[in-house]
């Protein structure tokens, strides 16, 4: 959603993105993390993912 | 600047063998792929709570462990507050103190087994303390479960260790070995020190870490994810970054654990490491963080519910260090041993389970569920029925000259976070004797350690 997305076969739900979100954009339930449109696209979270599973989508990137 | 040792991972380990290097006279260069430095040994401020990345504020061996031994080598000051009554048992309502330093409220361990043991666990009991603490039998190299099965089969007992072991290790007692263990277990009775808490948490004592390395002129960098280490005539010599960025290097330490180090080294890694990493058994665990503005237990020790099905243990972190909360909030965190089944009903039972055991919290009050699984597992072990004891990880890669690890897997299985700190030792005994370029050896500042390292024998 918004350019930032989840690949939920890789999430393990650690949850590292939901305590560094700076808008509460992440919730995690059942182990798996989900973005919502509160998301500013900060890019925290995909740098705080340790097993690479949180993605900025390309066409984003082109803006 | 011109580094000369590079350390890649930035966990404990990384961090811990990086000042050494600092304070042996290397430049090292920490390579650390996240925005945060730490691993899980570190946390995150979540609503003014420090939610812990693994970790629970909680060094095993307290102020006489390996990790403060190794703190006080480099200079780091952390305060490690020591519960009076380290080990709590709850059974059936009531409260006991297992282990007990100074004055404690709950009654002796003596109490728990003449009002919570039946006579065949009395005797299992007796038998097992006079096996160790009179005889001083020789603690057979297996698994914990099948040593622990040669005393207490059919017995609360059983699950009363595991959960003991599970809660200090991130791993059951059919993941750690028996001798190490046990060993553990006896240096902590004999001596009269257990577990402690790091006063500000992982995070105080790891961001105290990047200080010392910064300080001695280290570096570190975030975000920058390690691709290949360099192995040149047998001899780790530089690491490429992913950004194409060649750092060259004395040493190496390669602290991403055996699986991305045999990646690292790629047609480099010796075949025994591969093996390795096949056969390597992550554990899974998940930490819940509970937050309520009363304090849910009224000790600082770790308190294990010995009827519990899911939960290990539990522990309130902020009654040992208020700083973990928000003024006049209280912060408990549990944690649960899970298999590679059903995460999602995992995580039910144990929010259930927590419920029952405090009945006062609601689902809002667990501010927090962490879960440890696949390439993030709470703990990386290599052990499995019949390698214990052999084939470890050892702490210099064997064939590779100048490439060094202290990860979790490294040594021994004592007691997690302070088989890193013994290995960081070692690691720091390693570079004490290390002949170096341009710098003599028998020069002052690279004072030999030799022997046992349980002393700390601060540098200057």
């Amino acid at each position: 959603m918004l350019g930032i997305s989840v690949l939920k076969d890789k999430c393990v739900g650690c949850s590292y993105c939901l305590l560094i979100c700076p808008v509460d954009a992440i919730g995690v339930s059942g182990g798996k993390a989900q973005i919502d449109d509160k998301c500013i696209l900060c890019d925290k979270c995909v740098y705080v993912c340790p097993v690479e599973a949180i993605e900025r989508q390309e066409e984003f990137e082109a803006l | 600047m011109r580094h000369d040792a590079v350390v890649i991972g930035s966990g404990l380990g990384g961090l811990l063998g990086a000042a050494f290097l600092a304070k042996r006279g290397y430049r090292p260069l920490v390579l650390e792929r996240l925005i945060f430095y730490g691993g899980r040994f570190t946390s995150f401020n979540y609503k003014g709570y420090e939610i812990p990345t693994g970790a629970l504020h909680t060094l095993p061996g307290g102020s006489s462990g390996h990790i403060a031994a190794a703190l006080m080598r480099v200079g780091v000051e952390i305060k490690i507050v020591e519960p009076d009554e380290p080990l709590v048992l709850y059974y059936r309502g009531e409260r006991y103190s297992l282990l007990r330093r100074g004055s404690g409220r709950y009654p002796r361990p003596g109490s728990f087994m003449y009002r919570c043991l039946n006579p065949l666990e009395f005797y299992q009991t007796v038998r097992v303390a006079y096996d160790l603490l009179i005889r001083r039998i020789e603690v057979p190299d297996v698994i914990l479960k099948e040593f622990c099965y040669r005393y207490f089969q059919g017995s609360k007992i059983l699950n009363l260790i595991d959960k003991i072991v599970t809660f200090s290790n991130g791993v059951s007692i059919g993941e750690s070995s028996a001798t190490d263990v046990v060993a553990a277990m006896l240096s902590m009775i004999r001596t009269n020190h257990f577990e402690g808490i790091i006063e500000g948490g992982c995070k105080r004592l790891t961001q105290s870490l990047v200080e010392v390395i910064k300080g001695n002129g280290g570096r570190l960098r975030k975000r920058t994810l390690a691709e290949k280490i360099d192995v040149k005539k047998g001899k780790a010599v530089g690491v490429v970054t992913r950004s194409g960025d060649y750092y060259p290097a004395e040493v190496v330490l390669s602290n991403a654990g055996p699986s991305e180090t045999s990646r690292l080294l790629g047609d480099s890694s010796p075949s025994w490491l591969s093996e390795k990493v096949v056969s390597m058994k992550p554990a899974y665990g998940i930490s819940f963080s509970i937050a309520t503005p009363r304090p849910l237990l009224d000790h600082k020790g770790i308190e294990i519910p010995v009827e519990a099905e899911k939960i290990a243990g539990y522990i309130q972190a902020t009654n040992s260090s208020p700083s973990l909360a928000p003024r006049g909030g209280h912060l408990l965190l549990a944690y649960q041993r899970i298999g590679p089944e059903s995460v999602e009903r995992e995580i039910d039972e144990g929010i259930a389970e927590l419920k029952r055991l405090f009945p006062s919290v609601g689902k809002e009050d667990i501010i927090n569920v962490s879960v440890f699984r696949g390439g993030w597992a709470a703990a990386r072990t290599a052990q499995s029925y019949g390698q214990v004891g052999r084939n470890r990880y050892p702490i210099l890669v064997g064939e590779i000259e100048n490439l060094y690890t202290v990860s979790h897997d490294s040594v021994g299985s004592g007691f997690a976070a302070e088989v890193i700190g013994e290995a960081a030792m070692n690691f720091d005994d390693l570079l004490a004797g290390r002949p170096r370029k341009g710098v003599g050896v028998g020069e002052d500042r690279l004072v030999s350690q030799s022997g046992p390292h349980r002393e700390a024998a601060p540098l200057s």
